[in-house]
């Protein structure tokens, strides 16, 4: 199991070098499993929020992409209301030279910058569209409801 | 015709004239039975001797058979064989047997005939008359019923009363023997009623007995009898295949008749030679020459001639295989020998210090040269001989000075009145220590100890006079006498190894040896000066030389098709040349009489079929000695080639050697076998292996650590597509066979089936197309021109960059980006990103099995193809020796960037402080080479390339030898190697001495560039000294695991001094593994001894099964 190496070493460095705002941690009876935790970006409508997400490592990675999930509701135009994520690197633009660190950046990302136009939650979407300020505040007060 | 001579002339047909019926009539005075008797004895043709008591000379008259009898003897024991013994039967006759000796009585049985005449009145105590109803003559549709299978053969024997009418005939088993004593004229037969119904009706039985008489003609040598035919016959027989075939048949039909009639007559020998015993084998003996049996328990002349060449192939190997540890019983005596002789010195003229366990093996040499005929042989019975005592025959005198006794040799059916008295003691023997023991340097020795006395060259009368005094004509001690003495030891040897010998006997030898070489062109020696003084002590030449000259001799096309005259015809040929006196035609080699004769890697004559047995075996001298690691390689019966060759009697027979080992080990009576081939090796065979103990028990010889380690690989997904296409077609293949039953016939065709599966693993398409680079290596300074021509290009400068770092990277190894691991084998995408070549392939493939195009998964640059990658090496080469060589051989198209860097190092920002440490620390530079990616992945030749790269990183002077049974698979090897810049050399069986010499002397000059030697499992698996290596890898495994065992002792074996590593490459789920499995099994079986011809061909349909299943 070579991949398992890569893997190892990714987690090592998640903890050695931690990115600002996110955490991950493996779960200690699957190291392919893991607790990821993400602030909300500033400046967005989720600011203040704590988000948790999971994160798991399928038998093929990195040649397939990680799944990642949000376990924490969220009001977001590319998010669904399973926690389900509409990011191209998780599906069709995967490389095996990205990592469970660009994933999670990706991710984080996303918050700060919603795509309305390629959504995943319709409805939110048409929300967002039709009234951005509205929506903004739905997600704001989502994030102060949901997100502790 | 007179009335009176009609049924005579009814019974011996219209051919026979009156004149010769009358005379017949007047000398038995009308008596029907006894003219036709005395017809048959050849009587009639002293006409003018009207009284029947003065027949004297036995020649066969007009009657004689259109049998062909020429070959009366086996072809196998004739090699040079003249015709002096005949002599001894005729005087023999003549002195010794009263005139009417002959037919000479030796027994009666009863027999129940059935009668075909009705009518026919006879009585109990009514003489009967046996005789043959003639091949031509109406019976023959009649007798297919009573022949079995053998339907077109005429065993007919008809009884008639004594006035010539038919009662009936003998039944079938008696007269298949009968009949064949008639037709050869050896037997004569009288009956006597004692038991018939008085009105016979067809069917009925009538029993009656019957008397056996040998004629004269049964004890004429063979000899005579064949080579007066076989000269007139000479031309005819080069001509035509058929001939040999037939005699062999005729020999065997003959031993089947007289052995038979002796079994049913229940003779027992009086006396037989002490050291064999007495013959318990009269079945295997019968089974042996039984007409018509299956060829693969005759001679099996028939089938195996046609397939002369060919016959290395697998086919027949895997046939009557001998196991590794039935091989461990043989050996075992073999291997106590050595130790009973006190080491000997050689003498000074031998530069060389011999081991003590060397030196005994020169004591042993030495005594089994020495030994000389002993006084009492002449009393010892000749072992293939049988003593009979002549029964009394009722109501007949006994002449006293009548020969009471005869003798009878049931393996080739001749018979005797004179004494056969032993063989000569073989002066020889098998040297088979294991490989790397020094067997050259022991028969060297051998040679400086023992010369012939120039002085005995002279007086060539007394070599011969002691020869003479044999009178009983063997193989060995006869054909010595027409033959010139000469003191040179003739060696012959693979062609590979004529250049070591010749260095091995120079650098043995202080001067006072003369050695010359007999090969290709320099081959002008004659056979008269061979004899003379100033003759080389050592000659050495090949197997191809003698065999090719050897048919020159002969006569025969050394390609041709009429390969199947066997040595009698040859031999005869021979003579005939010789008494043309035309001897500067003839080859030196077959004129002279040899000092001594040695044969190096003898198993090459394994097969006693092949011209080039032949031909060893019609080399004289009376020293043989055949020099082998292994003298058993497949079968029991290549150990009697080399009995053979050495002409130790009584085993040098081939019959008799059928009759004692090859028929008990095929069928039941495997462990009889053994103990028999293991009295046979003991005196004749010195053995001693790595392991041997000397008698302190300590090992006679210590070679450094040798470890052997299966090394399995993944095919990459590509390299299993085009693996599965083949094997299915393969085992579409085999299940054909298997459904027409014939798979054991194309056993050969299917291992080419397996083969191809395994070699094509390894051979695919070559990349093409990509990013308009050439196939090959990359210009690198092309490269750095594009990348620094298109500043704006992003990624340009890294690009640039990346080849700085390749360059001036520390010995640290880069990440891949994939894996994360260290990026062992790794390749350039066009982008200049990089990553594991597994990892990028990888990737590469899934992103074509999602239909997407490739890219750079680093910078998503693309579309990338495999053949886009470039594969790039490094290389920190230390200053000596062939940094410079390395440069010119690369030429223009690498760029040797050790240079270049100091050049662009200037421009570099920020990395000249390495890289002028680099430089500075003057103990090494780097290398960088960039290639396309010319092959696609292949897992072996990947794993291959880890080993060497690793390797000439630890120790750059670390030799290799790769072995492949593919030459395909050399050449893909000898592409990659060149590639990463390993100086190689290949040997195989495509280069000519000079090449192949050359190519080795490479390989061992330590300050030659080359450090890879390639070579092909069959061309180097013999004999070949590669000890400047001390790592193997085996590419592919062979089915039988001795022959890869052979080819990693050529680098294990004496003279190494590093520990030996060898890696045996297996590719998982393929082919291979089932080799392996296979392999093992091979020696599990084979161990249960007892396992029978069917077992075993059920083990190898088993085999197969497996490997497609």
């Amino acid at each position: 199991m070579a991949m398992s190496k890569r893997i190892l070493k990714e987690t090592e460095r998640l903890n050695a070098e931690p990115v600002p705002g996110i955490s991950a941690t493996a779960h200690e009876d699957n190291l392919r499993y893991f607790d990821v935790i993400i602030a909300g970006p500033s400046q967005s409508p989720f600011e203040g929020g704590v988000f948790r997400l999971e994160l798991f490592l399928p038998e093929e990675y990195p040649m397939t992409p990680p799944k990642v999930r949000f376990l924490t509701k969220i009001y977001h135009p590319n998010i669904d209301k399973l926690g389900r994520i509409c990011l191209d690197i998780l599906k069709d633009k995967w490389s095996p030279a990205l990592q469970i660190r660009t994933v999670l950046l990706s991710v984080q990302a996303l918050l700060s910058s919603p795509n309305p136009d390629d959504p995943l939650a319709n409805d939110v979407a048409q929300h967002w569209k039709e009234n951005e300020n509205d929506a903004i505040e739905t997600a704001k007060l989502w994030t102060k409801n949901y997100a502790k | 015709m007179p009335s009176h001579l009609w049924p005579l002339a009814d019974i011996l047909g219209p051919e026979v004239e009156v004149p010769i019926l009358q005379h017949l009539y007047n000398i038995t005075g009308g008596n029907i039975n006894t003219a036709i008797n005395r017809f048959y004895e050849g009587d009639i043709n002293v006409p003018p001797h009207p009284v029947p008591s003065t027949p004297s000379n036995m020649a066969p008259s007009s009657v004689q058979t259109t049998t062909s009898i020429s070959s009366v003897r086996h072809g196998q024991s004739t090699v040079g064989v003249p015709a002096n013994g005949s002599t001894r039967a005729a005087t023999s006759i003549k002195r010794k047997a009263s005139d009417n000796f002959f037919p000479k009585y030796i027994g009666e049985l009863t027999v129940t005939g059935y009668a075909l005449a009705a009518m026919v009145k006879v009585s109990v105590g009514d003489p009967i008359r046996i005789e043959r109803a003639r091949p031509q003559s109406s019976s023959s549709g009649r007798s297919k019923k009573s022949g079995g299978g053998q339907s077109k053969e005429n065993n007919v024997v008809r009884f008639t009363n004594k006035d010539g009418y038919e009662i009936g005939r003998l039944p079938v088993d008696v007269a298949r023997w009968v009949s064949k004593l008639m037709d050869f004229e050896l037997a004569q037969f009288r009956g006597t009623i004692i038991y018939a119904p008085s009105i016979l009706k067809t069917g009925t039985e009538v029993i009656f007995t019957m008397r056996c008489y040998l004629t004269a003609k049964a004890f004429l040598s063979l000899d005579k009898s064949n080579l007066s035919q076989v000269k007139q016959q000479q031309g005819v027989i080069m001509g035509r295949d058929s001939v040999e075939t037939a005699e062999e048949l005729s020999l065997k039909n003959r031993k089947f008749a007289v052995n038979t009639m002796f079994r049913d007559l229940a003779l027992k020998p009086s006396a037989t030679n002490a050291t064999v015993g007495p013959r318990e084998h009269d079945n295997d003996l019968l089974a042996e020459a039984e007409p018509g049996s299956p060829s693969s328990s005759s001679p099996s002349v028939a089938k195996q001639d046609g397939q002369e060449g060919s016959k290395d192939g697998g086919e027949e190997e895997e046939e009557k295989q001998v196991s590794d540890s039935e091989l461990d019983v043989l050996y075992e005596k073999a291997q106590q020998h050595g130790r009973e002789f006190a080491p000997i010195e050689p003498p000074s003229t031998m530069t060389y210090t011999l081991k003590p366990y060397q030196k005994q093996a020169l004591a042993w040499m030495i005594y089994k040269e020495q030994l000389e005929r002993t006084s009492d042989d002449h009393l010892t019975l000749h072992p293939l001989w049988e003593q009979y005592d002549f029964p009394l025959e009722e109501d007949h005198e006994v002449h006293s000075d009548d020969p009471r006794r005869f003798y009878l040799n049931p393996y080739s059916s001749e018979m005797s009145l004179e004494f056969p008295t032993s063989a000569q003691a073989c002066r020889g023997g098998i040297l088979a220590d294991e490989m790397g023991l020094g067997k050259t340097i022991e028969i060297l020795s051998l040679i400086h100890a023992n010369r012939l006395d120039n002085a005995a060259l002279d007086p060539p009368e007394e070599a011969f006079s002691k020869l003479s005094t044999s009178v009983r004509a063997t193989t060995a001690t006869t054909t010595t006498t027409t033959f010139r003495p000469s003191k040179t030891t003739l060696i012959v040897c693979p062609m590979s190894l004529i250049s070591q010998w010749r260095d091995e006997a120079v650098r043995s030898s202080d001067g006072s040896l003369k050695i010359e070489v007999y090969y290709g062109n320099s081959r002008d020696l004659s056979d008269v000066e061979l004899t003379r003084p100033s003759a080389p002590d050592i000659l050495i030449t090949s197997y191809g030389t003698i065999m090719s000259e050897y048919c020159r001799l002969a006569g025969l096309d050394p390609e041709g098709s009429n390969n199947n005259n066997n040595n009698k015809s040859i031999v005869s040929t021979l003579q005939g040349i010789r008494t043309q006196a035309d001897y500067r035609r003839g080859s030196a080699l077959f004129n002279v009489d040899f000092y001594r004769v040695v044969l190096d890697e003898a198993h090459q004559i394994k097969s006693r079929l092949t011209k080039t047995s032949k031909a060893c075996y019609a080399i004289n001298g009376v020293r043989r000695w055949v020099v082998t690691g292994t003298p058993i390689q497949n079968k029991l019966e290549d150990l009697f080639s080399l009995v053979h060759f050495m002409r130790a009697e009584p085993w040098s027979n081939f019959s008799f050697w059928r009759t004692f080992i090859t028929i008990p080990f095929e069928s039941k009576d495997k462990d009889k076998a053994l103990k028999v081939v293991t009295s046979v090796l003991e005196p004749l065979v010195l053995r001693r292996t790595k392991t041997t103990k000397d008698e302190n028990g300590d090992p006679i010889i210590m070679l450094p650590e040798k470890s052997i380690e299966i090394e399995y690989l993944d095919f990459s997904e590509q390299e299993n597509d085009i693996y599965q296409a083949l094997f299915k077609d393969g085992k579409t293949k085999f299940s054909h066979y298997c459904a027409a039953g014939t798979v054991l016939k194309n056993y050969a065709s299917i291992f080419q089936l397996l083969m191809r599966p395994q070699a094509n693993g390894q051979q695919q398409q070559q990349g093409g197309g990509g990013l308009g680079l050439k196939d090959g290596p990359v210009n690198l300074e092309e490269l750095m021109a594009k990348f620094s021509a298109s500043e704006d290009q992003p990624g340009s400068n890294f690009g640039a960059s990346v080849i700085q770092n390749l360059i001036q990277s520390s010995d640290e190894v880069p990440e891949c980006p994939i894996c994360f691991e260290d990026m062992a084998d790794g390749v350039l995408m066009p982008c200049m990103h990089r990553g594991c070549r597994s990892c990028v392939l990888d990737y590469l493939q899934r992103r074509d099995d999602a239909g997407e195009q490739g890219d750079c998964p680093i910078c998503r640059q693309g579309p990338i193809t495999e053949a886009d990658l470039m594969e790039y090496t490094t290389t920190t080469t230390k200053p000596i020796p062939s940094s410079s060589e390395r440069s010119t051989i690369q030429g223009d198209n690498i760029l040797d960037m050790s240079t270049s860097t100091r050049g662009g190092g200037d421009g570099g920002e920020g990395s000249s402080g390495s890289n002028s440490n680099n430089n500075s620390n003057g103990s090494s530079s780097r290398t960088v080479q960039i290639r396309r990616n010319i092959f696609k992945s292949s897992a072996k030749l990947d794993a291959l390339m880890r080993h060497l790269q690793r390797q000439r990183q630890e120790d750059p002077q670390t030799k290799s030898v790769v072995f492949s049974q593919f030459t395909g698979m050399l050449d893909l090897a000898a592409a990659i190697l060149d590639r990463d810049g390993f100086e190689h050399v290949r040997l195989d069986g495509s280069l000519s001495q000079a090449n192949r010499e050359k190519c080795l002397e490479q390989f061992r000059d330590p300050d030659h560039p080359a450090r890879v030697m390639l070579i092909s499992l069959r061309a180097g698996g013999v004999g070949l000294n590669l000890t400047a290596a001390n790592r193997v890898f085996m590419l592919d495994p062979w089915w039988n695991y001795a022959i890869e065992s052979q080819a990693i002792d050529r680098v294990h074996r004496i003279g190494q001094q590093r520990p030996v590593v060898v890696k045996r490459f297996i590719v998982r789920n393929t082919v291979e593994e089932k080799i392996l499995v296979i392999q093992n099994r091979k020696n599990a079986i084979a161990s249960t001894l007892g396992m029978t011809k069917a077992e075993s061909q059920g083990a190898r349909m088993e085999d197969l099964q497996d490997i497609f299943s």
